[in-house]
């Protein structure tokens, strides 16, 4: 164990894309970290790489978020490895673009189930966890600008990011007596392989005519002039799990560059 | 770290002072602005490092005649300006729209919202020249909902907020970030002196009407100055770096938008 610990962290949806940047600064910052993502092959791949770093202070939990048992699993993981949980950080997610008339009831349920309804679990097991430890833990969720304002071809996906958004809120209420912080992060365009998904979907649909071509639109809807990568959208939630934050809680920041001004 | 200056005005004040220590803290030498004389007291009172300056400057923000010490300070710092803290703000005298004096109005107008223009346009050419800076106003949750007996003081705040949102627009390109914090209550003589009036104004005590406040606030207690110079301090540093245009909520939770 390093020297500086501050406590355990779990981080889903970890394996890859902004969890795993998330993830590789909380382990900077000196928590242990529970990797807990649905996929077992780049998770441990994700660990390895990491443990380069930080052995001993990152391990692999495998989870599906709509699963309470097996997130009660990664957080019972997280304070048998690091004795305890400080920060939970619900991050898994995915998104399914179909056109507005099409949005089916398979899709809804997929996403709500991942996007809305893992999001309500992590909380609860985090919480549960805290309060019988004592722990004034902060978790944070990943929102959206989806959950701000909806896009017609993510329907579903907007839908469960506002829901996001709504948990946080009833989360900070619920957990304020007990020194807990909820809150969360929307980020606006960032390219990891959901993106690259994304364009494929968007490509196959019609709603874009070449390769690259959905996601650079947006872009130049965007301030900063470029879309994100993982790291830009870190700085803020290392805040939010830092004393820099001790006084909020329920609130929302987007990091979009400078895209809906809200 | 490279030298980098900024200018904070309110910096006399309960919550510029904490941010003063702050950003000291985090390497900037820094030009204190504010009308009471005593800015020069809390210059002298911030710890600085080698190499690091801080110097407070007794200015009326609202008048861009007395802008040329702001100037002249940054200028003896010799420090690029990378930082713009718009801090200063009043508070309005308590009291409904229909008898608001309008000259009350326009003083708060005046201090919360038009000096913050007068200050952008003198400064942007400076932050500019820089390339890589960033702005933050100070809001509050009263800009961004209304509430009685506050109509100046709320409008604008509300008009903080908008004009964030448009200097963002504009000086992106300049490679210039523009944010603002929503402050909740905080425990400034600000805050406690509106609980004062407010609770006069519906007679019941002072007590009374914080417990009433504090009540509103899931984590019970209205914020240090600090916690709010905690997220100017995010704002202004390399982790805020793909922010332009947000408000950051740092309320206790008193209000989620
Ligand atoms: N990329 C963007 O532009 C963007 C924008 C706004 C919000 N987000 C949100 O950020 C979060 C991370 O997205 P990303 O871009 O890094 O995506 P990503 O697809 O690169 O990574 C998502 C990770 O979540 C895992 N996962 C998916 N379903 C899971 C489940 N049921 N249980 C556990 N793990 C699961 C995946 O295996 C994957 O490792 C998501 O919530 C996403 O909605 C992304
Ligand atoms: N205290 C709160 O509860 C609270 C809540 C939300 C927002 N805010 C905002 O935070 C900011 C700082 O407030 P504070 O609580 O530190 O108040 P404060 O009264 O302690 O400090 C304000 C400072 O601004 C200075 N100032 C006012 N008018 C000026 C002018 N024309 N020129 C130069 N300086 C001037 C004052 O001299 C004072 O030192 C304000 O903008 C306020 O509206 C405060």
């Amino acid at each position: 164990m390093s020297e500086n610990n501050k406590g355990g962290a779990v981080v889903t949806g970890a394996a890859r894309g902004i969890g795993r940047e998330i993830a590789t600064a909380l382990l900077r910052d000196g928590y242990g970290v529970v990797i807990a993502d649905i996929d077992p092959a780049v998770g441990e791949q994700t660990v390895k790489e990491l443990s380069k770093d930080h052995a001993g202070r990152v391990v692999f939990s495998k989870v599906d978020v709509t699963k309470r048992d097996e997130v009660k699993a990664a957080v019972a993981a997280c304070c048998k490895e690091f004795g305890g949980i400080n920060v939970m950080i619900n991050n898994a997610g995915f998104n399914k673009p179909e056109p507005f008339l099409e949005a089916s009831e398979k899709t809804w349920h997929a996403i709500m189930d991942v996007n809305a309804l893992g999001v309500l679990i992590g909380i609860q097991e985090a919480a549960k966890a805290m309060i019988e430890r004592g722990i004034k833990g902060k978790i944070i969720n990943t929102a959206s600008i989806a959950g701000r304002t909806g896009f017609a071809d993510f329907a579903p996906y907007s839908a469960s990011k506002a829901v996001v958004i709504s948990l946080t809120q009833a989360g900070a209420r619920a957990l304020a007596g007990k020194g807990i912080t909820v809150n969360a992060f929307g980020p606006g365009v960032v390219d990891t392989p959901l993106w690259e998904k994304l364009d494929a979907d968007l490509l196959a649909m019609g709603a874009s005519k070449a390769p690259g071509e959905a996601m650079n639109s947006l872009a130049s809807q965007i301030l900063l002039g470029r879309v994100a990568k993982p790291s830009d959208v870190v700085g803020t939630v290392r805040f939010l799990w830092s004393p820099q934050s001790d006084y909020m809680t329920g609130q929302v920041l987007l990091i979009d560059g400078g895209m809906i001004l809200q | 770290m490279s030298a980098k200056t900024g200018v904070l005005t309110g910096a006399a004040g309960g919550i510029g002072r904490a941010t003063a220590e702050r950003l000291a803290a985090d390497g900037w030498s820094l030009v204190l602005v504010d009308q009471f004389d005593n800015v020069a007291d809390v210059a002298k009172g911030i710890k600085a490092k080698d190499g690091q300056k801080v110097i407070g400057v007794v200015a009326d923000i609202t008048n861009p005649d007395q802008y040329g010490a702001i100037d002249a300070a940054i200028a003896s710092i010799g420090a690029p300006l990378k930082f713009l803290g718009l801090v200063a703000g009043v508070l309005q005298q308590v009291g409904s729209i229909e008898t608001l004096d309008i000259a009350e109005w326009d003083r708060v107008f005046n201090v919360n919202l038009r000096a913050n223009v007068f200050l952008m346009k003198h400064f942007i050419p400076a932050l500019r020249a820089a390339k890589g800076a960033s702005i933050v106003t100070v809001s509050s949750w009263y800009g961004k909902s209304g509430h009685g007996f506050f109509g100046a003081y709320c409008a604008s705040k509300a008009g903080v907020i908008s004009l964030t949102h448009t200097a963002a627009a504009e000086l992106a390109a300049d490679n210039i970030r523009v944010n603002s914090v929503a402050p909740g209550n905080v425990a400034t003589s600000m805050h406690l002196d509106a609980l004062r009036e407010e609770a006069e104004k519906r007679s019941v005590t002072f007590e009374e009407m914080k417990k009433t406040e504090w009540d509103k606030i899931p984590l019970g207690r209205a914020a240090y100055p600090s916690e709010i110079a905690s997220a100017i301090s995010f704002l202004a540093g390399p982790d805020g770096s793909y922010l332009t245009g947000a408000t950051i909520d740092v309320n206790g939770g008193c209000l989620f938008t």
